[in-house]
């Protein structure tokens, strides 16, 4: 170990300046940075996509988009950049590199140069979706709008133009960032820690990055596969899931959501690691029960990937087949109830402090559990078989997921922002940001679980007038939430023009993992001097 | 929201809705699952207030001990938190919901009971529908005729993409696959005209493929229907 | 300079760790082109999705009690043929060895290839619906106007009765599909062609 420390001064004079800095960069905090200034992009284009989205569905009849299929290929959009370009990066490539190694006590990524093509292979298959909106689709429109899901046959026979070849190709671009990142996640957490870092004294933040970095693992070459076969059905005369040369539509279902229910594990377990260092800090506790908190990340993990055929309910599955999906599914919600009521039990051990980070977990714990009951209630095939593809199952994944995870995008950079920038932001900002965001996104969405028990199906343009008055409010919702992004980036310009220097730990006795012991912002190269881990703090 | 009458004058008028409780708005009829018609979607709606009851209970319940958590430090134990709440009362909670769920799963299981059998074939964008009239089967564009009190197997068929035949009054949904036939079990309580959709999007038409079901009184059945294989025009 | 300097037992174990995450990478991706061919084997054996058993020989047992078996025909869109089963519906014992016909006709002025894909609902029936003979997933192309009557030979495997499923399963259908054969004419379903509604 200590050839690190000595040899590590030859570092410090590798700095580039100026573009270099950026465009080449292998250092793991500024490619964090560029992910979560690429996220924050590709956040915004998703929204504006979602605006048009709630435009559309503010009043009955065809408002904005020429024809339905434009509106497709706008929810289209926004599901694959949301999902793809917005939470993954934001998430796991942004914070991930930010915090991984600074709080495991390593001075970089395992492989920096492959932490360089992950970012750019992101942002290229970022620029591959964004050009196939505006190539042909279906005959006679631009891009494909056939669902983030791409069924066929209504992604092969219903598409024909090349649109949808860019987005697989988009897809399997982020993919292969995805796997790198995963890669580079693993072998530096596996290996870099510093010394006397166990794995069972390691923050949880860590433990959450390390779990989703093997579902990536699992989940992302299975999609690879599935979308490839897609492609090869659609350009090469394959019958994959063609009924016709022998092949079942179904199977592309199975592969799909094999890939796809670990996804929203994926999206969520990084942000339940955040959750878990803010609640700690601001109740100046110890995360309660450290360990099953790491061990039901675990379990959610494993279990992820035995239900995905409960998104599949209605293709006629035996009831003994559904009897199974159910059971699984439910199991699932055991180790998450176990996160919800630590995370409370560190409060009650704790005495709060009520910053902004803190109001945004706070909210978030609240959010998750609405989503999180009526994803229980989803899960009874009986009842999902009324509310698949309804509106209730729009509310229940934004609640978990726009709610949940976004939530916690904004938690992490009102919490993680002095030390990342070395300036400290307005307090005021954050808290008025989330009960613009809290309130505008409840409007949102909540209204949606009604619109999905009266029969309001998802990806419809149009709609009866029977509809018409809770899509209106969902649609002032969104404009509510907007108008935090503005308070947001508001926050951002006045911390940069005001400079308020952040102490090293601005936020006192409650923070105690390792970027904390750094100065705000760290040093470009950190950890000359590997720290040694003593006490068995989280 | 009090502000918006001044400045939003016609889309306020679409608000009217919202005094109907809850927002069950279309509880009157149209697609919604919570106004069953029938004796499977009668279980299932009673399945989802059970599950409603229950999970309200729970967020609250969450809220609550949310709530109480801005108190002064207190003690924490691992046994009452992790394995108390955690686990045990976790695990309480979804066997119950289990349990339920299977239960009610098991009593809408169809059972050969002399059902009749309409034929559903999906194709871009509409409904044809064939359906035992007195003499040889009869067709029909985007209306289905059965008979009330008695149980009806539905066999969905298509000849493109995906779709989903779905009556919210009367039953879930059933996928229309290639390739496969899917059986979904109808019943209807009282004659009169239900709506139904296409519940798997299918394309630019997806959200104007739409069907009637007209349930017709036992006795008329099936002298009701109409006669040429023509039928009804959509 | 971008790379760290490890310790040489540090590079090995991270070798280790790299090479094995590939594999993973790799193999997840072999199992899921690996998931084409087992999830067909899956559904052959099980009846998962509907799928009937082959059998070759006879039951060997018939009960005293009967299910109702439906035929079930459809033609895809772009298929000019007329597709029936000769009867309907039958009320056969269980164990019974049955045969039935269906018969095809090219309705185009031309010839025209086929292929039939079948199933078996409801799903879990597919395991006690054994085929002896049938006419699935071979190609046939009809002269324009040609007339084929292919024969379904099956029965009913007396396991079913164990089943706690039973009850649901009283009455059957076997259902066919005739597609245009990707081989021969191109398939011009385009799901967009404005297509009006027949009739």
């Amino acid at each position: 170990m200590a050839s690190v420390a000595t040899n590590a001064p030859g570092h410090a004079d590798d700095h580039p300046t100026g573009w270099r800095r950026w465009i080449y960069s292998t250092n793991h905090k500024d490619i964090g940075t560029m992910y979560l200034i690429f996220a924050f992009t590709a956040g915004v284009v998703g929204g504006l996509l979602s605006i048009l989205i709630r435009m559309e569905l503010q009043s009955p009849g065809t408002n904005i988009f020429v024809n339905p299929q434009m509106y497709n290929v706008v929810v289209t959009g926004h599901g694959l950049i949301m999902v793809f370009f917005l939470v993954m990066p934001a998430l796991i490539g942004g914070f991930g590199n930010w915090f991984v190694p600074l709080m495991i006590g390593a001075p970089d990524m395992a492989f920096p140069r492959m932490n360089n093509i992950s970012f750019w292979l992101t942002v290229a298959a970022f620029c591959l979706l964004i050009m196939s909106l505006f190539v042909e689709g279906a005959p006679g429109s631009l891009g494909f709008g056939g669902g983030w899901t791409v069924y066929p046959p209504l992604s092969t026979i219903g598409h024909p133009g090349p649109a949808l070849d860019f987005a697989i190709l988009s897809l399997h671009l982020a993919g292969a960032a995805s796997i790198l990142g995963a890669i580079n996640f693993i072998t530096t957490i596996l290996n870099m820690r510093a010394p006397g870092m166990t794995l069972h004294k390691m923050p949880l933040f860590a433990w959450s990055m390390l779990v989703t970095a093997f579902l990536l693992l699992l989940a992302l070459p299975v999609l690879a596969g599935a979308i490839t076969m897609l492609l090869t059905d659609r350009n090469f005369g394959t019958t994959f899931f063609d009924p016709a040369g022998g092949g079942d539509p179904i199977l592309y279902q199975h592969l799909f959501w094999f890939f796809g229910h670990p996804e929203v594990y994926i999206m969520i377990l990084p942000a339940f690691g955040i959750v878990s260092h803010i609640i700690s800090t601001f109740s100046r506790k110890p995360i309660f029960g450290y360990l099953g908190m790491a061990y039901a990340m675990v379990a959610i993990g494993v279990v992820g990937f035995v239900v995905w055929a409960h998104h599949m309910y209605t293709v006629g599955l035996s009831l003994q087949t559904q009897a199974y999906f159910v059971f699984a599914t439910m199991v699932i919600a055991v180790p998450t109830g176990i996160k919800i009521f630590s995370w409370i039990a560190t409060m009650w051990g704790g005495s709060i402090r009520f910053t902004a980070p803190m109001y945004w977990a706070v909210g978030f714990i609240f959010l998750f559990t609405v989503g999180g009951v009526t994803g229980v209630v989803l899960a009874n095939a009986g009842i999902d078989r009324y509310m698949h593809d309804t509106y209730y199952v729009v509310a229940h994944f934004h609640y978990v997921l726009s709610l949940g995870a976004v939530f916690i995008i904004f938690a992490a950079m009102y919490y993680w922002f002095p030390k990342m920038t070395g300036y400290m932001m307005p307090e005021w900002v954050g808290k008025v940001h989330f009960w613009i965001a809290f309130i505008g996104s409840n409007i949102l969405f909540f209204p949606m679980h009604f619109l999905g028990l009266a029969g309001m199906p998802r990806r419809y343009a149009d709609y009866p007038d029977a509809f018409a008055g809770w899509n209106f409010v969902a649609s002032m919702g969104s404009y509510i939430f907007a108008v935090g992004i503005f308070v947001f980036l508001y926050g951002v310009y006045i911390a940069f023009r005001d400079k308020v220097v952040a102490a090293d730990n601005p936020w006192g006795e409650g923070a105690t993992t390792l970027e904390w012991t750094l100065s705000s912002p760290p040093p470009f190269h950190q950890f000359n001097e590997l720290p040694k881990i003593a006490d068995s703090k989280h | 929201m009090h502000m918006l009458p001044d400045v939003l004058p016609r889309p306020i008028k679409r608000l009217a809705p919202l005094t109907v409780p809850l927002g069950l708005a279309g509880c009157d009829g149209g697609l919604s699952a919570l106004a069953p018609a029938g004796p499977v979607a009668a279980d299932i709606a009673w399945l989802w207030w059970a599950l409603f009851a229950g999970a309200t209970l729970l967020t609250l319940f969450v809220l609550v001990l949310l709530a109480l958590a801005f108190g002064p430090p207190r003690a924490v134990s691992e046994r009452r938190w992790t394995h108390g709440l955690g686990l045990w009362f976790s695990l309480g909670v979804l066997t119950t919901v289990l349990g339920t769920g299977l239960w009610v799963g098991e009593r809408i299981l169809p059972r050969d009971d002399d059902a009749i059998e309409v034929h559903a074939h999906a194709y871009q964008w509409g409904w044809r529908f064939t359906q035992p009239g007195a003499d040889g089967p009869v067709e029909t564009e985007g209306v289905l005729h059965i008979p009330a009190n008695r149980p009806v197997d539905v066999l969905v068929t298509t000849e493109d993409v995906i779709h989903a035949f779905w009556v919210p009054r009367l039953a879930g949904k059933i996928d229309a696959i290639p390739g496969r036939t899917n059986r979904l079990r109808l019943e209807a309580d009282t004659p009169g005209t239900l709506s139904g959709i296409c519940a798997e999007f299918c394309g630019i038409g997806h959200a104007g493929m739409r069907f009637e079901v007209i349930v017709h009184a036992g006795e008329d059945w099936p002298d009701a229907l109409p006669q040429a294989t023509g039928g009804v025009d959509e | 300079m971008t790379q760290h300097n490890h310790s040489p037992a540090q590079k090995k174990a991270m070798r280790k760790t790299v090479v094995t995450c590939l594999g993973v990478v790799f193999g997840m991706v072999g199992l899921a082109y690996a998931s084409v061919p087992l999830y067909d084997l899956f559904c052959r054996v099980t009846g998962f999705g509907g799928t009937p058993m082959v059998g070759t020989a006879d039951a060997g047992t018939v009960l005293e009690e009967t299910v109702r078996v439906r035929f079930d025909s459809n033609v895809a869109r772009a298929l000019p043929w007329d597709f029936r089963a000769e009867r309907p519906v039958v009320q056969t014992q269980i164990g019974q060895t049955e045969t039935v016909f269906y018969r095809v006709a090219n309705t185009a002025e031309h010839p025209v290839n086929g292929m039939a894909t079948y199933n078996v609902s409801p799903e879990n029936a597919g395991q006690y619906f054994v085929k002896l003979q049938c006419f699935c997933f071979e190609e046939n192309t009809l002269e324009a106007g040609e007339v084929m009557d292919s024969a379904v030979v099956f029965y009913i495997d007396p396991a079913i009765v164990d089943d706690p499923e039973f009850e649901s399963m009283r009455t059957i259908t076997l259902s066919y599909t005739y597609w245009p054969a990707v081989g021969g004419d191109p398939v011009t379903t385009s799901a967009l062609e404005t297509t009006p509604p027949r009739r």
